[in-house]
């Protein structure tokens, strides 16, 4: 590499020789890149054009001043995105339906999942409740 | 040569007058900068269900974050850390009281509304505004002092302006909801596009900017040892900047790896540009 006056030169394109620093970290900047490009071309060449893989788990419920709260989990174990996920709590006795609630999720990203909580006025316990994901939309 | 911090000239030459002209610029660089996250609906709500530590840990990062951009623009060599350091929180003041204004102005913080939402709210905004008002200084102000003027910018110091300047675009575009919807209407193939997209920009601008001389390179340098030493690592520093900016707004909540890393690439897009742009607009 030409050297010109060490640093003293005004004109801002100054020579040097990259310090050792510089390449360590450039190298493990690349190896980073690199096994990034390499993780989303895996995942391209594997999982393309999968579909949402919605299930609903309850997690807790508890009683508050006028209701009960039932918590859950809404899973996504596809390989695809959902939005707009209404996910419907409905609490039968026999034929009569007693109460149904309704919340949406704006998205539940693939492998993953998100939690929520439904109010119902009437106690789930003493009734059967059936709680589940009733779509989505594409993104 | 007679310049030094953004509110003060050198020793001989500090005047009230002088003074108030630095306020005006740092003031109308927060406005600048921090007016489209101030009118953003998602940097509103961030006020009051961004996780407290969160918040409390962008507040604490900024800090050195501002000395050293502080440091940086006003570089000369007698402007010491300490001179940074009160101009940096000058500029937090600044960020904080213009975000309230603005706030205000816009009817988001009332009497009625509980302390931690509107301290919450004020916070949230205040590190984009106090960026600003420091940045204001470098583009406003007049032309001489600004950061490519000096010529023996270290590596560190070249890399902390990358990370600058990501951060300029990242934080104007990280709370909206639009980064975690584009990554996920795009396939891994879109992903991959644009990571190397992000990165031959980077790389033109890296050129284009050495053009000013910005990077050191002598003109028989390979180009490959730009893209080792200088694209690379700041396309790395976007990602992480855009990872920070994702999990401080809570945008990887229950989320797995893979839609983390496709929203990161997303936000990254915009961070590499900053990044690499960090010498002409900063």
């Amino acid at each position: 590499m030409a050297q010109e006056g060490d640093g003293t030169s005004r004109s801002r394109t100054v020579s040097r020789d990259a310090h050792w620093v510089e390449w360590v970290t450039g190298l493990l900047c690349t190896v980073l890149v690199v096994s990034m490009i390499g993780w989303i071309g895996y995942e391209g060449a594997t999982v393309s054009g999968g579909k949402p893989d919605l299930t609903v788990r309850i997690t807790g419920q508890r009683e508050v001043a006028g209701g009960h709260q039932v918590s859950f989990v809404v899973e996504n174990r596809g390989t695809r995105t959902a939005a707009g996920v209404p996910v419907t709590g409905t609490l039968t006795d026999g034929d009569t339906t007693i109460e149904i609630r309704e919340v949406t999720f704006d998205y539940v990203p693939d492998k993953s999942s998100a939690t929520g909580t439904l109010l119902f006025k009437e106690n789930p316990s003493a009734h059967t409740l059936d709680i589940r994901a009733s779509g989505y939309t594409d993104p | 040569m007679e310049t030094a911090g953004p509110w003060e000239s050198d020793e001989r030459a500090v005047t009230p007058a002088r003074f108030l002209v630095g306020l005006g610029r740092g003031f109308a660089g927060a406005l600048l900068f921090a007016l489209p996250m101030q009118m953003t609906m998602e940097m509103w709500a961030l006020g009051f269900t961004m996780d407290r530590w969160r918040l409390a840990l962008l507040l604490v990062l900024a800090i050195p974050l501002l000395i050293g951009i502080s440091h940086r623009i006003g570089f000369e060599e007698t402007f010491s850390l300490r001179e940074s350091a009160r101009d940096a929180m000058i500029a937090y003041g600044i960020g904080i009281v213009t975000s309230a204004v603005i706030l205000l102005l816009f009817k988001l913080l009332m009497s009625d509304m509980p302390l931690q939402e509107i301290t919450g709210k004020i916070a949230v905004q205040a590190v984009p505004a106090s960026i600003g008002a420091l940045l204001g200084r470098s583009e406003l102000g007049s032309g001489d002092d600004d950061a490519d003027d000096d010529p023996q910018a270290g590596y560190g110091s070249e890399l902390f302006m990358m990370a600058v300047g990501a951060l300029f675009l990242n934080l104007n575009m990280a709370p909206t909801e639009e980064m975690i919807l584009i990554s996920y209407k795009m396939t891994p193939w879109h992903a991959l596009a644009t990571i190397l997209l992000s990165i031959a920009i980077m790389h033109a601008f890296v050129y284009a900017v050495s053009f000013k001389g910005g990077h050191e390179l002598a003109d028989d340098t390979p180009r490959w040892h730009a893209l080792i030493r200088f694209t690379l690592p700041g396309y790395v520093i976007a990602l992480l900047i855009s990872l920070y900016a994702l999990w401080s707004f809570g945008r990887l909540d229950g989320g797995s790896f893979t839609p983390a890393m496709m929203a990161m690439i997303v936000l990254a897009f915009p961070g590499a540009i900053g990044a690499a742009a960090a010498r002409l607009i900063l």
